[in-house]
């Protein structure tokens, strides 16, 4: 019998990691490139994701490698697809319950790799984390500062109140 | 930037100046309209740039877009659940004021004020409208009135309509027969509450629907619009039930339908064609949820019969026959839900007693209706057959049945838990019995089938 066919992916700090090819498709930029480039011994290099951050990239990519590949033409701002395409599964959640350093920084790897169900999980988790939190709690969640003037928050209180006015 | 933002804020004003129905060039509001929004991205692109430096921060804008849609998903979608998120920072707010996608639901109950809001920030984009009217008070129906030329003059956007409205309203049908629909893809009419008062509305030409779901209305059968549908619920239906030919017909050209609910249909009116006309079985490949209830019972069989279901995943059928009728739908639904009964590892099957009804029922099964937005549906039955036949429809079910499936039966007759026992035993299922002999009269003695 014979051996799956295998890549060596090459991370922005130089290491090397090398997975089954089914696996490694699992994100369409790099399908893409061995479409492209055909089969080679040579590693591909994604000089914008570094090791720790694809060593996770890849477990996830190895647990769904049978999964089927979501629709090509799948239009996101369908409420629908958006809804089904977020709803996160009980593997998905522990995997990705990680620090918002390394969160933030998946979910850059699974834009810029194009793995769109990583992408979703990650910012369904980030949207979780929003949910039903007021502004200040956002604020220090995210360690954003308030950069509204004392004049701009007064004037989108008087917004507000006119908004709830029925 | 903020010289940027001035002048956008300058060119909303002027572009709201301009009233709906003017005599403008509708291309000159749309080149507007198209300046503006580029004017907003250029704004966004430095509002990122200039956001204050936090982790989060580090993702695109687009990525911050969807985030925050998420966010924003679950809640009734009402102007004021964007509050807190456009309070955060000035770029979150900039994101959320000026991205069509936050805007695009009119609901009547989000009070009088947010559908002009919805839009003023949404001028071309596409529109989810809720009407809710079921409520008779003279305020809400004046709300109502006051908001729908409003909402008729975006009809050529509006791909969704939620219509709830009560019998007495004169508004409903007039907006129907008077708007045209035509990227209209999903619809929702209920009559609340429930009348056998005829309603049938008017459906123009346009897109296919996707979504069809009527509560005590009914559409010309015929219209193309319902072909290619993915979800179809018809229920309450009194007047102008569609033909077995009209139903073979929509079901025959929505190759792509996951979901079908019927329900309480008006057994006196059913055309007698029901019975008689010969329909050849349907293929729907893509089905996962059935859900049948409250039917003239003659339908039932007809039903079973016009179905094949490859991926039937969830089934609910309350087939209650009358005692007298000759056509029993017990084995044709067995048959139908063999792969949702072999699938659900727990089931309950209740009834094995003084009536002829029949619960089976997988533990999964809670009573909510099936959730049709539901991502990956386990598997589940829930079935109540009335039939003269209990122990042949056991023995059918054992033989779909193995040791990886745990039965609960529940009865009031140690003679028919004996009979049944038996039968199960060579099927290798672990089974249980919870036999209760409830105090009464009138069942005592009642166990005829088994």
């Amino acid at each position: 019998m014979s051996a799956a066919p295998q890549v060596t992916l090459e991370s922005s700090d130089g290491e090397k990691f090398k997975v089954d090819k089914e696996v490694a498709e699992r994100s369409v930029l790099i399908k893409n490139m061995i479409e492209d480039v055909g089969e080679s011994d040579n590693p591909i290099p994604l000089p914008n994701v570094n090791a720790s951050v694809l060593k996770k990239v890849l477990e996830y990519c190895e647990h769904h490698r049978g999964d089927p590949l979501p629709a090509a033409d799948a239009d996101p701002s369908n409420d629908d697809n958006r809804k089904r395409a977020t709803e996160i599964s009980d593997w998905d959640q522990k995997f990705i319950q990680v620090d918002q350093e390394m969160l933030f920084e998946i979910i850059l790897a699974a834009n810029y790799m194009d793995i769109k169900p990583l992408l979703d999980v990650g910012c369904k988790t980030v949207a979780n984390m929003i949910k039903g939190k007021t502004p200040e709690e956002i604020r220090k969640l995210f360690n954003i500062v308030n950069d509204f003037t004392p004049e701009e928050e007064a004037q989108i209180k008087k917004e507000n109140e006119w908004a709830e006015d029925r | 930037m903020d010289l940027l933002y001035h002048f956008e804020k300058k060119l909303d004003a002027w572009i709201n100046k301009i009233s709906p129905g003017a005599t403008l060039p509708t291309q000159i509001v749309f080149w507007l309209e198209f300046l503006r929004l580029a004017i907003w991205l250029e704004i966004l692109k430095l509002a990122g740039a200039a956001a204050p430096p936090a982790l989060i921060h580090k993702l695109p804008t687009e990525l911050i877009i969807e985030i925050l849609l998420s966010a924003f998903e679950d809640t009734f979608r009402s102007p004021t659940h964007l509050q807190p998120l456009a309070s955060v920072c000035k770029y979150w707010r900039h994101i959320i004021l000026s991205v069509p996608r936050f805007w695009h639901v009119i609901d009547t109950s989000h009070g009088r004020h947010s559908c002009p809001l919805v839009l003023r920030r949404n001028r071309v984009g596409p529109l989810d409208v809720y009407i809710r009217g079921s409520e008779a008070s003279r305020s809400n129906t004046d709300l109502i009135l006051r908001l729908i030329p409003q909402i008729a003059l975006e009809s050529q956007r509006i791909h969704s309509l939620n219509f709830t409205v009560h019998p007495g309203a004169s508004y409903f049908q007039r907006f129907f027969q008077t708007t045209s629909l035509p990227s209209l893809t999903s619809l929702t009419v209920a009559v609340k509450p429930q009348t056998t008062v005829p309603f049938s509305i008017h459906i123009g030409d346009g897109a296919p629907f996707r979504h069809l779901n009527l509560d005590g209305v009914t559409i010309p059968w015929t219209t193309p619009r319902l072909h290619g549908l993915e979800t179809l619920s018809l229920s309450n239906l009194h007047h102008d039930i569609p033909t077995i030919a009209q139903l073979h017909h929509i079901l025959s050209s929505t190759p792509f339908l996951r979901y079908l609910s019927i329900s309480n249909w008006n057994a006196q009116l059913m055309p007698g064609y029901w019975t008689t006309q010969e329909i050849s079985p349907v293929t729907l490949p893509l089905l996962t949820d059935v859900e049948v209830r409250s039917l003239p019972e003659v339908i039932h069989p007809r039903l079973i019969s016009m179905f094949n279901l490859p991926s039937l995943k969830n089934v609910v059928w309350m087939a209650v026959d009358p005692r007298d009728w000759p056509l029993e739908p017990g084995p044709a639904l067995l048959r139908m839900s063999a792969q949702c009964i072999k699938a659900s590892p727990e089931i309950v099957i209740s009834g094995l007693r003084w009536s002829w009804s029949l619960n089976i029922t997988s533990k999964k099964w809670t009573n909510t209706p099936i959730r049709r937005d539901a991502v990956e549906p386990c598997n589940s039955v829930n079935l109540s057959i009335r039939t003269k036949h209990v122990l042949r429809l056991m023995r059918q079910l054992a033989a779909l049945l193995n040791g990886s499936h745990s039965v609960l039966f529940e009865t009031d007759s140690k003679n028919s838990a004996r009979r049944v026992r038996k039968l199960f035993l060579r099927s290798g299922v672990f089974f249980q019995f919870s036999i209760s002999r409830p105090q009464g009269f009138w069942w005592e003695g009642g166990m005829h089938s088994l």
